[in-house]
Protein backbone atom coordinates (compact mmCIF):
# COMPACT_ATOMS: atom_id res chain seq x y z
CA UNK A 1 0.00 0.00 0.00
CA UNK A 2 1.43 3.42 -0.64
CA UNK A 3 2.68 5.42 2.12
CA UNK A 4 0.25 8.39 2.66
CA UNK A 5 1.56 12.18 2.74
CA UNK A 6 1.59 14.16 5.81
CA UNK A 7 0.69 18.20 4.90
CA UNK A 8 1.72 20.55 7.73
CA UNK A 9 -0.59 23.46 7.28
CA UNK A 10 0.56 26.91 8.98
CA UNK A 11 -2.29 29.29 9.71
CA UNK A 12 -1.10 32.45 11.78
CA UNK A 13 -1.84 36.08 11.22
CA UNK A 14 1.97 37.06 12.18
CA UNK A 15 5.00 36.77 9.41
CA UNK A 16 7.35 36.63 12.42
CA UNK A 17 5.79 33.29 13.84
CA UNK A 18 4.66 31.88 10.12
CA UNK A 19 8.36 32.01 9.05
CA UNK A 20 9.92 30.40 12.52
CA UNK A 21 7.29 27.72 12.37
CA UNK A 22 8.36 26.95 8.45
CA UNK A 23 11.75 26.45 9.05
CA UNK A 24 11.47 24.30 12.08
CA UNK A 25 8.58 22.56 10.43
CA UNK A 26 11.20 22.04 7.51
CA UNK A 27 14.00 20.70 9.15
CA UNK A 28 12.00 17.73 9.73
CA UNK A 29 11.35 17.53 6.45
CA UNK A 30 8.61 18.27 5.46
CA UNK A 31 7.66 21.95 3.70
CA UNK A 32 4.31 23.32 5.11
CA UNK A 33 2.03 25.57 3.27
CA UNK A 34 1.85 28.93 4.63
CA UNK A 35 -2.03 30.27 5.59
CA UNK A 36 -2.34 34.01 6.00
CA UNK A 37 -6.10 33.92 5.22
CA UNK A 38 -8.83 32.30 4.96
CA UNK A 39 -8.66 32.88 1.39
CA UNK A 40 -4.90 31.02 1.00
CA UNK A 41 -7.03 27.45 1.54
CA UNK A 42 -8.35 27.95 -2.03
CA UNK A 43 -5.10 28.00 -3.58
CA UNK A 44 -4.63 24.17 -2.04
CA UNK A 45 -7.87 22.46 -3.05
CA UNK A 46 -6.80 19.19 -3.59
CA UNK A 47 -5.14 18.50 -0.22
CA UNK A 48 -5.07 14.26 0.25
CA UNK A 49 -3.63 12.24 3.18
CA UNK A 50 -3.12 13.30 6.24
CA UNK A 51 -3.06 16.56 7.23
CA UNK A 52 -1.89 18.82 10.14
CA UNK A 53 -3.28 22.03 10.33
CA UNK A 54 -1.25 24.30 13.03
CA UNK A 55 -3.43 26.76 14.03
CA UNK A 56 -3.18 30.00 15.97
CA UNK A 57 -5.63 29.43 18.79
CA UNK A 58 -7.51 32.50 17.93
CA UNK A 59 -7.84 31.46 14.65
CA UNK A 60 -9.27 27.54 15.59
CA UNK A 61 -13.35 27.81 16.35
CA UNK A 62 -14.35 30.19 13.64
CA UNK A 63 -12.16 28.10 11.00
CA UNK A 64 -12.49 24.80 12.19
CA UNK A 65 -15.43 23.49 10.62
CA UNK A 66 -14.61 24.93 7.13
CA UNK A 67 -11.33 23.50 6.79
CA UNK A 68 -12.39 20.28 7.55
CA UNK A 69 -15.00 20.35 4.80
CA UNK A 70 -12.60 22.12 2.92
CA UNK A 71 -10.63 18.62 2.77
CA UNK A 72 -13.19 16.51 3.02
CA UNK A 73 -11.50 13.99 1.17
CA UNK A 74 -8.35 13.82 2.71
CA UNK A 75 -7.85 10.61 5.31
CA UNK A 76 -7.25 12.68 8.63
CA UNK A 77 -6.95 15.75 10.02
CA UNK A 78 -5.73 17.30 12.91
CA UNK A 79 -5.51 20.55 14.60
CA UNK A 80 -2.67 21.73 16.58
CA UNK A 81 -3.41 24.51 18.69
CA UNK A 82 -0.24 27.47 18.85
CA UNK A 83 -0.67 29.15 21.74
CA UNK A 84 0.25 33.00 23.00
CA UNK A 85 -0.91 31.66 26.82
CA UNK A 86 -1.52 28.14 27.29
CA UNK A 87 1.08 25.66 27.80
CA UNK A 88 0.15 21.99 27.57
CA UNK A 89 1.03 18.92 26.02
CA UNK A 90 -0.45 19.32 22.86
CA UNK A 91 -0.13 22.94 21.90
CA UNK A 92 2.68 24.75 20.66
CA UNK A 93 3.80 27.26 23.09
CA UNK A 94 5.33 30.65 21.78
CA UNK A 95 7.84 30.10 24.31
CA UNK A 96 8.75 26.89 23.12
CA UNK A 97 12.17 26.06 22.05
CA UNK A 98 12.54 24.39 18.91
CA UNK A 99 13.12 20.60 19.50
CA UNK A 100 10.59 20.70 21.47
CA UNK A 101 8.24 22.12 19.12
CA UNK A 102 9.45 19.64 16.48
CA UNK A 103 8.80 16.61 19.15
CA UNK A 104 5.61 17.93 19.64
CA UNK A 105 4.78 18.03 15.69
CA UNK A 106 6.69 14.48 15.41
CA UNK A 107 3.67 13.13 17.91
CA UNK A 108 0.84 14.41 15.82
CA UNK A 109 2.49 13.05 12.78
CA UNK A 110 3.20 9.70 14.30
CA UNK A 111 -0.78 9.66 15.66
CA UNK A 112 -1.83 9.36 12.07
CA UNK A 113 -0.30 6.49 11.26
CA UNK A 114 -1.52 4.80 14.51
CA UNK A 115 -4.81 5.57 13.66
CA UNK A 116 -4.40 3.24 11.05
CA UNK A 117 -2.35 0.39 12.31
CA UNK A 118 -4.96 -2.23 10.35
CA UNK A 119 -4.47 -0.95 6.89
CA UNK A 120 -0.84 -1.93 6.62
CA UNK A 121 0.64 -3.27 3.44
CA UNK A 122 0.44 -7.27 3.62
CA UNK A 123 1.60 -9.97 1.71
CA UNK A 124 -1.32 -11.35 -0.62
CA UNK A 125 -3.68 -14.19 0.78
CA UNK A 126 -3.19 -17.52 -1.09
CA UNK A 127 -6.85 -16.86 -2.58
CA UNK A 128 -5.42 -13.48 -3.59
CA UNK A 129 -2.72 -15.39 -5.62
CA UNK A 130 -5.27 -17.48 -7.00
CA UNK A 131 -7.33 -14.78 -8.36
CA UNK A 132 -3.99 -12.85 -9.57
CA UNK A 133 -2.92 -15.71 -11.10
CA UNK A 134 -6.06 -15.92 -13.58
CA UNK A 135 -5.84 -12.40 -14.28
CA UNK A 136 -2.53 -12.53 -15.60
CA UNK A 137 -3.69 -15.71 -18.11
CA UNK A 138 -6.07 -12.84 -19.35
CA UNK A 139 -9.43 -13.95 -17.88
CA UNK A 140 -12.46 -11.79 -16.93
CA UNK A 141 -14.05 -11.05 -13.71
CA UNK A 142 -16.76 -13.56 -14.60
CA UNK A 143 -14.36 -16.12 -15.78
CA UNK A 144 -12.25 -16.14 -12.45
CA UNK A 145 -15.43 -16.24 -10.92
CA UNK A 146 -16.70 -19.45 -12.26
CA UNK A 147 -13.30 -21.37 -12.50
CA UNK A 148 -12.90 -20.25 -8.78
CA UNK A 149 -16.64 -21.00 -7.68
CA UNK A 150 -16.91 -17.95 -5.75
CA UNK A 151 -19.30 -14.74 -7.19
CA UNK A 152 -18.33 -12.34 -9.44
CA UNK A 153 -18.30 -9.58 -6.79
CA UNK A 154 -16.22 -11.65 -4.68
CA UNK A 155 -13.75 -11.90 -7.37
CA UNK A 156 -13.83 -8.19 -8.10
CA UNK A 157 -13.42 -7.64 -4.33
CA UNK A 158 -10.43 -9.68 -4.57
CA UNK A 159 -8.79 -8.08 -7.14
CA UNK A 160 -9.13 -4.30 -5.58
CA UNK A 161 -7.58 -5.71 -2.45
CA UNK A 162 -4.43 -7.30 -4.27
CA UNK A 163 -4.34 -3.97 -6.44
CA UNK A 164 -4.06 -2.04 -3.09
CA UNK A 165 -1.59 -4.10 -1.49
CA UNK A 166 0.74 -4.23 -4.42
CA UNK A 167 0.44 -1.03 -5.86
CA UNK A 168 -0.23 -2.08 -9.05
CA UNK A 169 -3.61 -1.68 -10.63
CA UNK A 170 -3.33 -2.24 -14.56
CA UNK A 171 -4.03 -6.04 -16.19
CA UNK A 172 -0.32 -5.48 -17.68
CA UNK A 173 1.13 -4.45 -14.55
CA UNK A 174 -0.29 -7.54 -12.52
CA UNK A 175 0.71 -9.48 -15.06
CA UNK A 176 4.52 -8.49 -15.17
CA UNK A 177 4.28 -8.49 -10.88
CA UNK A 178 3.00 -12.05 -11.53
CA UNK A 179 5.95 -13.26 -13.32
CA UNK A 180 8.61 -12.05 -11.37
CA UNK A 181 7.25 -13.68 -8.63
CA UNK A 182 7.14 -16.34 -10.49
CA UNK A 183 3.30 -17.29 -9.73
CA UNK A 184 2.91 -17.98 -13.38
CA UNK A 185 5.92 -18.92 -16.01
CA UNK A 186 6.45 -16.04 -19.12
CA UNK A 187 5.16 -18.73 -21.71
CA UNK A 188 1.56 -19.13 -20.14
CA UNK A 189 0.48 -15.39 -20.01
CA UNK A 190 -0.93 -13.96 -22.62
CA UNK A 191 1.23 -11.25 -24.16
CA UNK A 192 -1.94 -9.27 -24.98
CA UNK A 193 -2.35 -8.62 -21.59
CA UNK A 194 0.80 -6.32 -21.52
CA UNK A 195 -0.85 -3.27 -24.19
CA UNK B 1 6.88 26.21 -0.24
CA UNK B 2 7.90 29.29 -2.45
CA UNK B 3 5.24 30.67 -4.51
CA UNK B 4 7.54 32.72 -7.61
CA UNK B 5 6.65 36.09 -8.30
CA UNK B 6 6.77 38.02 -11.34
CA UNK B 7 9.98 40.03 -9.58
CA UNK B 8 12.10 36.86 -9.19
CA UNK B 9 15.50 36.13 -11.86
CA UNK B 10 14.57 33.10 -13.88
CA UNK B 11 18.19 32.30 -12.80
CA UNK B 12 16.50 32.09 -9.11
CA UNK B 13 13.97 30.28 -10.16
CA UNK B 14 15.93 27.03 -11.85
CA UNK B 15 18.73 27.22 -9.40
CA UNK B 16 15.46 26.42 -6.66
CA UNK B 17 14.54 23.86 -8.90
CA UNK B 18 16.00 22.94 -11.97
CA UNK B 19 13.16 20.33 -12.92
CA UNK B 20 11.17 23.79 -14.20
CA UNK B 21 14.02 24.00 -17.28
CA UNK B 22 11.30 21.51 -19.69
CA UNK B 23 8.49 24.11 -18.64
CA UNK B 24 10.29 27.20 -19.54
CA UNK B 25 11.68 25.87 -22.72
CA UNK B 26 8.11 25.12 -23.59
CA UNK B 27 7.68 28.70 -23.47
CA UNK B 28 10.32 29.43 -25.91
CA UNK B 29 12.66 30.36 -23.22
CA UNK B 30 15.80 28.88 -23.33
CA UNK B 31 19.18 28.64 -21.49
CA UNK B 32 21.26 31.71 -20.36
CA UNK B 33 18.79 33.53 -18.93
CA UNK B 34 21.31 36.18 -17.39
CA UNK B 35 19.76 38.09 -14.83
CA UNK B 36 16.64 38.87 -16.68
CA UNK B 37 13.64 38.64 -14.67
CA UNK B 38 9.73 36.79 -14.99
CA UNK B 39 8.00 40.03 -15.89
CA UNK B 40 10.51 41.11 -18.62
CA UNK B 41 11.45 37.76 -19.99
CA UNK B 42 7.61 37.65 -20.29
CA UNK B 43 7.26 40.85 -22.53
CA UNK B 44 10.44 40.04 -24.54
CA UNK B 45 8.76 36.54 -25.18
CA UNK B 46 5.02 37.68 -25.30
CA UNK B 47 3.85 35.56 -22.62
CA UNK B 48 1.12 36.15 -20.43
CA UNK B 49 2.80 36.92 -16.85
CA UNK B 50 0.02 35.71 -14.82
CA UNK B 51 -0.34 32.24 -17.10
CA UNK B 52 3.40 31.55 -17.24
CA UNK B 53 3.34 32.13 -13.20
CA UNK B 54 0.68 30.06 -12.95
CA UNK B 55 1.73 27.42 -14.68
CA UNK B 56 5.51 27.34 -12.97
CA UNK B 57 4.29 27.47 -9.23
CA UNK B 58 1.53 24.69 -10.19
CA UNK B 59 4.64 22.66 -11.60
CA UNK B 60 6.77 23.70 -8.64
CA UNK B 61 4.50 22.79 -5.50
CA UNK B 62 2.34 19.96 -6.18
CA UNK B 63 -0.56 21.28 -4.10
CA UNK B 64 -0.68 24.71 -5.13
CA UNK B 65 -3.40 25.17 -7.37
CA UNK B 66 -5.40 27.71 -7.23
CA UNK B 67 -8.29 27.17 -9.66
CA UNK B 68 -10.15 30.46 -8.82
CA UNK B 69 -7.08 32.19 -10.57
CA UNK B 70 -7.44 30.05 -13.83
CA UNK B 71 -10.62 31.91 -15.32
CA UNK B 72 -8.98 34.40 -17.50
CA UNK B 73 -6.15 32.78 -19.51
CA UNK B 74 -6.27 32.96 -22.98
CA UNK B 75 -7.80 29.52 -24.78
CA UNK B 76 -4.93 30.00 -27.06
CA UNK B 77 -2.13 30.13 -24.69
CA UNK B 78 -3.10 27.11 -22.82
CA UNK B 79 -3.34 25.03 -25.88
CA UNK B 80 -0.17 26.58 -27.07
CA UNK B 81 1.13 25.47 -23.79
CA UNK B 82 -0.50 21.67 -23.90
CA UNK B 83 0.94 21.37 -27.30
CA UNK B 84 4.45 22.01 -26.49
CA UNK B 85 4.25 19.52 -24.06
CA UNK B 86 3.08 17.23 -26.05
CA UNK B 87 6.15 17.60 -28.29
CA UNK B 88 8.16 17.00 -25.72
CA UNK B 89 6.93 13.83 -24.62
CA UNK B 90 6.22 12.47 -28.18
CA UNK B 91 9.75 13.88 -29.37
CA UNK B 92 11.97 13.62 -26.66
CA UNK B 93 11.20 12.10 -23.44
CA UNK B 94 9.32 8.66 -24.66
CA UNK B 95 11.88 7.96 -27.36
CA UNK B 96 14.34 8.67 -24.51
CA UNK B 97 13.18 6.33 -21.98
CA UNK B 98 12.91 3.70 -24.54
CA UNK B 99 16.32 3.96 -25.14
CA UNK B 100 17.22 3.73 -22.19
CA UNK B 101 14.93 0.50 -21.76
CA UNK B 102 17.24 -0.98 -24.57
CA UNK B 103 20.58 0.26 -22.73
CA UNK B 104 19.50 -1.34 -19.53
CA UNK B 105 18.73 -4.76 -21.52
CA UNK B 106 21.67 -5.09 -23.44
CA UNK B 107 24.03 -4.28 -20.31
CA UNK B 108 22.17 -6.96 -18.06
CA UNK B 109 22.31 -10.38 -18.73
CA UNK B 110 20.48 -11.57 -15.66
CA UNK B 111 16.26 -10.90 -15.61
CA UNK B 112 16.61 -10.26 -19.47
CA UNK B 113 13.15 -12.00 -20.31
CA UNK B 114 11.49 -9.64 -17.36
CA UNK B 115 12.65 -6.08 -18.72
CA UNK B 116 11.62 -7.20 -22.44
CA UNK B 117 7.98 -7.75 -20.48
CA UNK B 118 8.19 -4.14 -18.86
CA UNK B 119 9.86 -2.71 -21.99
CA UNK B 120 6.41 -4.03 -23.93
CA UNK B 121 4.68 -2.75 -21.25
CA UNK B 122 6.36 0.55 -21.94
CA UNK B 123 5.87 0.40 -25.98
CA UNK B 124 1.98 -0.11 -25.64
CA UNK B 125 1.90 2.79 -23.22
CA UNK B 126 3.52 4.92 -25.35
CA UNK B 127 1.87 3.92 -28.62
CA UNK B 128 -1.57 4.81 -26.28
CA UNK B 129 -0.21 7.99 -25.35
CA UNK B 130 0.89 9.23 -28.88
CA UNK B 131 -2.24 8.57 -30.33
CA UNK B 132 -4.24 10.20 -26.77
CA UNK B 133 -1.66 12.92 -28.49
CA UNK B 134 -2.86 13.33 -31.77
CA UNK B 135 -6.57 12.66 -30.91
CA UNK B 136 -6.22 16.12 -29.10
CA UNK B 137 -4.11 18.15 -31.20
CA UNK B 138 -5.86 17.23 -34.54
CA UNK B 139 -9.48 16.87 -32.96
CA UNK B 140 -10.07 18.04 -28.85
CA UNK B 141 -8.29 20.89 -29.21
CA UNK B 142 -9.31 22.82 -32.83
CA UNK B 143 -13.36 22.36 -31.54
CA UNK B 144 -11.98 23.75 -28.27
CA UNK B 145 -10.57 26.59 -30.12
CA UNK B 146 -13.53 27.12 -32.63
CA UNK B 147 -15.60 26.82 -29.58
CA UNK B 148 -13.64 29.82 -27.86
CA UNK B 149 -13.37 32.29 -30.53
CA UNK B 150 -16.83 32.19 -32.11
CA UNK B 151 -19.29 33.36 -30.19
CA UNK B 152 -22.46 31.75 -32.08
CA UNK B 153 -21.78 28.37 -32.39
CA UNK B 154 -23.66 25.74 -34.16
CA UNK B 155 -25.00 23.00 -32.41
CA UNK B 156 -23.21 20.60 -34.46
CA UNK B 157 -19.94 21.89 -32.68
CA UNK B 158 -21.65 21.84 -29.65
CA UNK B 159 -22.92 18.43 -29.83
CA UNK B 160 -19.35 17.40 -30.98
CA UNK B 161 -17.57 19.02 -27.78
CA UNK B 162 -19.84 17.80 -25.64
CA UNK B 163 -19.56 14.54 -27.01
CA UNK B 164 -16.35 14.15 -26.26
CA UNK B 165 -16.05 12.43 -22.96
CA UNK B 166 -13.43 14.86 -21.31
CA UNK B 167 -12.13 13.56 -18.58
CA UNK B 168 -11.66 9.95 -19.02
CA UNK B 169 -8.44 9.17 -20.56
CA UNK B 170 -6.12 10.31 -18.83
CA UNK B 171 -6.40 8.35 -15.02
CA UNK B 172 -5.88 4.86 -17.29
CA UNK B 173 -3.05 6.24 -19.33
CA UNK B 174 -1.50 7.36 -15.68
CA UNK B 175 -2.50 4.36 -14.05
CA UNK B 176 0.21 2.32 -16.68
CA UNK B 177 2.91 4.75 -16.51
CA UNK B 178 2.08 4.34 -12.52
CA UNK B 179 2.21 0.46 -12.47
CA UNK B 180 5.78 0.90 -14.37
CA UNK B 181 7.47 2.80 -11.91
CA UNK B 182 6.10 0.92 -9.23
CA UNK B 183 7.09 -2.53 -10.61
CA UNK B 184 10.37 -1.07 -11.33
CA UNK B 185 11.13 0.54 -7.94
CA UNK B 186 9.57 -2.19 -5.78
CA UNK B 187 9.40 -5.89 -7.36
CA UNK B 188 12.19 -6.02 -10.19
CA UNK B 189 15.18 -8.12 -9.04
CA UNK B 190 18.46 -7.02 -8.84
CA UNK B 191 20.74 -6.08 -11.88
CA UNK B 192 23.95 -5.89 -12.88
CA UNK B 193 23.74 -2.21 -13.82
CA UNK B 194 22.57 -0.51 -10.62
CA UNK B 195 23.46 2.83 -11.78
CA UNK B 196 21.97 2.70 -14.85
CA UNK B 197 18.90 1.45 -13.42
CA UNK B 198 18.58 4.42 -10.85
CA UNK B 199 18.97 6.46 -13.56
CA UNK B 200 16.23 4.94 -15.38
CA UNK B 201 13.97 5.03 -12.62
CA UNK B 202 14.94 8.56 -12.46
CA UNK B 203 13.65 9.51 -15.83
CA UNK B 204 10.57 7.82 -15.28
CA UNK B 205 9.61 9.09 -11.67
CA UNK B 206 10.20 12.78 -13.27
CA UNK B 207 8.22 11.31 -16.63
CA UNK B 208 5.31 10.57 -14.22
CA UNK B 209 5.36 14.19 -11.95
CA UNK B 210 4.74 16.06 -15.50
CA UNK B 211 2.41 13.73 -16.68
CA UNK B 212 0.62 14.06 -13.43
CA UNK B 213 1.11 17.86 -13.68
CA UNK B 214 0.10 18.20 -17.47
CA UNK B 215 -3.63 15.89 -16.77
CA UNK B 216 -4.07 18.75 -14.10
CA UNK B 217 -3.91 21.94 -16.69
CA UNK B 218 -6.03 19.88 -19.17
CA UNK B 219 -8.78 18.47 -16.80
CA UNK B 220 -8.76 21.24 -14.23
CA UNK B 221 -8.31 24.38 -16.41
CA UNK B 222 -9.45 23.46 -19.46
CA UNK B 223 -11.82 21.52 -19.67
CA UNK B 224 -13.79 23.39 -16.95
CA UNK B 225 -13.80 26.33 -19.17
CA UNK B 226 -14.81 24.61 -22.21
CA UNK B 227 -18.08 23.59 -19.55
CA UNK B 228 -18.28 27.21 -19.13
CA UNK B 229 -18.58 27.90 -23.02
CA UNK B 230 -21.25 25.06 -23.48
CA UNK B 231 -23.43 26.48 -20.49
CA UNK B 232 -23.04 29.74 -21.69
CA UNK B 233 -24.26 28.91 -25.46
CA UNK B 234 -27.20 27.29 -24.18
CA UNK B 235 -28.24 29.96 -21.56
Amino acid sequence: MEQKTVNILLFNRSETILKGLYSIVNEIGIEPIIIRTTDDFFDYPHLLGYILVIISEDLLEANQAFIEKHYESAETIKFQSFSYTNKGEDIIYIEDNSSLIQNKIQQSISSFSDDNIGKQAQDLTPREIDVLKLVALGYTNKEIANSLFISTHTAISHRKNISEKLGIKTISGLTMYAVIKQIIEIKDINTDNLK
Amino acid sequence: MSIFNSQHKIVEIIEHDCDLLPVLHRFGIKLGFGDISVAKACEQYNIDPDFFLAIINVYHSENYFPEHKFSNFKIADIINYLIATHGYYKNYILPEIEKRFNAIIAQNSSHNEILQLLEKMFVAFKNEYNKHIENEEKKIFPLILDLSENKVMSDTIKKKVSDLHLNNTHSQLDDKIIDIKNILIKYLPPFDDANSCNTFAISIFRFEKDLKDHARIEERILYPRVKGFLNQSID
